[in-house]
């Protein structure tokens, strides 16, 4: 294909008047298979081959007398400038090994704030003895009712936008703050999420529930809200209650059952009612149950009734009552269709 | 401007040393090869274009992006040589003024000298009228076939309307391929 082909027509001027055709002409004397098909195309006796000739000298011509050899000045030039750039870039030169070395540094900082807050930072840890309930307010304005011989731990700064946190041993009775807004979209910071040993984690968003640990077993039982529970061992799939459900995970077997819970919703009372008890035996406490709450209390066993209770008991929810309860008297309660209750040991 | 110039560019603008190395190294050949029109004093020429480079860097991030960067550069390093050459009175007082600004496409000092290797006699003949070009339709053709600027960007270089350019150059023709 002889790029100069498809001038063969062109006159003089028309020549002179086409971009494609100069830039030809001047590419010539760099491109040696250019220079080819112009020499086919030139060759003496054609009639284009006139018009391009004169053409070519005329553009040849308006390029003048060529560079001196040499390097003209190329380089002393550049390093001149090269002079004038420095002084004006000495302020702050850029160098690439100063942003690095910034950017390094501000990157390690970052990670070991990180980890102080994350693995270093204070924990606060409550523990409970044998007949004895604690009622713990964390960070976040949720409350953990603690039974008897259990131990709750967590951080002891929760940041905004963090997901909580708390381990538990034991029994436990939570009413979490409810911080999501959106239950298609739940955030990580909304999560409020008990760790119970290594068996499962309790994911919460806003809920009032129960979890108990012990005697080969971890029960969690939801009253209101919602929970997930992930199995640790993540051979059953996650479990997400609803209210008035109760998940029972056997650890030696690692199977996780789902059951309805035999508790009813609580009544909520408005106010934060508690009472203080010091050594009061557990017969007067029911005497005060019963006139409270209008119930009336059986109890199988009649050696529980001699026994002593230390703490502060919250009348906020009957609910509470029967946990605290049964988890500091190592029992059952059960309520009967006519709604006494009975209470039995484990 | 191509995809590589515009990188260059935008490079530069943002402080890059190595890209406006890039774009000297290049345009200085056609720069000088521009200049070398003017005047034979390769001083002046190598002054001229070290200023042009030192003001792009000094302002880099104010510079506008032109359409084409040869474009850019010739024009503004033709403002540069002109008014040094005019401020070190190389060009004779009543030489200042637009059209009488000298523009060589032959050696000045050997215009009469025919060389060995120009026996086609078209080319001696074209060489003499070349000489009777003014100066502008020289730098005219000069730029249009040898720098291959289009029309508008020839018009903002010598500071014309493009009326003006078309008349310059086919002016430069006719007389070339005529004589008239």
């Amino acid at each position: 294909m002889n790029r100069f082909n498809p001038y063969s027509t062109y006159s003089l001027t028309d020549l002179l008047n086409d971009d494609t055709f100069i830039f030809l002409v001047n590419k010539r004397r760099s491109d040696p298979a250019l220079l080819d098909e112009w020499e086919q195309i030139t060759a003496a006796g054609s009639d284009s081959g006139s018009a391009f000739r004169e053409a070519a000298q005329i553009i040849e011509l308006a390029a003048g007398r060529p560079l001196p050899a040499g390097d003209n000045g190329h380089e002393k030039i550049w390093k001149n400038i090269a002079t004038e750039i420095d002084k004006t870039a000495r302020v702050t030169p850029f160098r690439w090994w100063r942003v690095a070395a910034l950017v390094l540094l501000l990157v390690s900082i970052g990670g070991i704030t990180y980890h102080y807050f994350k693995h270093i930072s204070p924990t606060v840890k409550w523990n409970t003895a044998e007949e004895q309930f604690m009622v713990v307010t964390l960070p976040d304005q949720s409350t953990v009712t603690l039974g008897a011989n259990s131990t709750l731990t967590y951080k002891k700064n929760w940041k905004n936008g963090s997901m909580r946190e708390v381990w538990l041993s034991g029994d436990a009775h939570f009413e979490v703050t409810h911080l999501n807004r959106d239950s298609s979209h739940i955030n990580e910071g909304e999560k409020f999420v008990v760790h119970v040993e290594n068996e499962m984690e309790v994911e919460v968003l806003g809920t009032v529930f129960n979890v108990r640990h012990g005697s080969g077993k971890t029960t969690v039982e939801l009253e209101s809200g919602s929970v997930e529970i992930v199995l640790k061992n993540r051979h059953e799939a996650n479990v997400r209650l609803k209210p008035g459900e109760k998940a029972e995970l056997d650890i030696a077997q690692q199977t996780l059952t789902r059951l309805l819970s035999t508790s009813r919703h609580p009544t909520p009372s408005p106010g934060d009612k508690s009472i203080e008890l010091n050594n009061t035996s557990v017969k007067e406490i029911i005497q005060m149950i019963e006139t409270t709450y209008h119930k009336n209390i059986e109890v199988a066993d009649t050696s529980l009734l001699s026994r002593r209770i230390d703490g502060t008991f919250p009348i906020c929810h009957e609910k509470d009552v029967w946990f605290i309860l049964s988890s500091i008297l190592d029992i059952n309660i059960e309520i009967k269709s006519d709604d006494s209750l009975v209470l039995q040991p484990r | 401007m191509g995809l590589e110039d515009d990188y260059i560019w935008d490079s530069f603008k943002r402080g890059n040393e190595r890209s406006l190395k890039f774009l000297y190294d290049e345009h200085y050949e056609f720069l000088f090869h521009y200049g070398y029109k003017f005047t034979n004093d390769r001083n002046q020429i190598e002054e001229a274009i070290q200023s042009l480079f030192i003001k792009m860097w000094k302002n880099h991030s104010n510079l506008n992006k032109p359409a084409s960067i040869r474009h850019y550069l010739l024009k503004a390093f033709r403002r540069i040589l002109i008014a040094a050459l005019q401020a070190g009175s190389r060009l004779a007082s009543r030489q200042r003024s637009f059209e009488d600004i000298p523009f060589y496409l032959t050696p000045p000092h050997d215009e009469n000298i025919i060389r060995q290797e120009e026996i086609n006699e078209q080319h001696i003949v074209l060489k003499t009228r070349i000489g009777t070009l003014t100066n502008r339709q020289r730098e005219a053709i000069y730029l249009r076939f040898y720098q291959e600027l289009s029309f508008e960007e020839i018009a903002v270089v010598l500071k014309m309307n493009i009326g003006g350019v078309y008349k310059l150059i086919y002016r430069a023709i006719d007389r070339l391929r005529t004589g008239k």
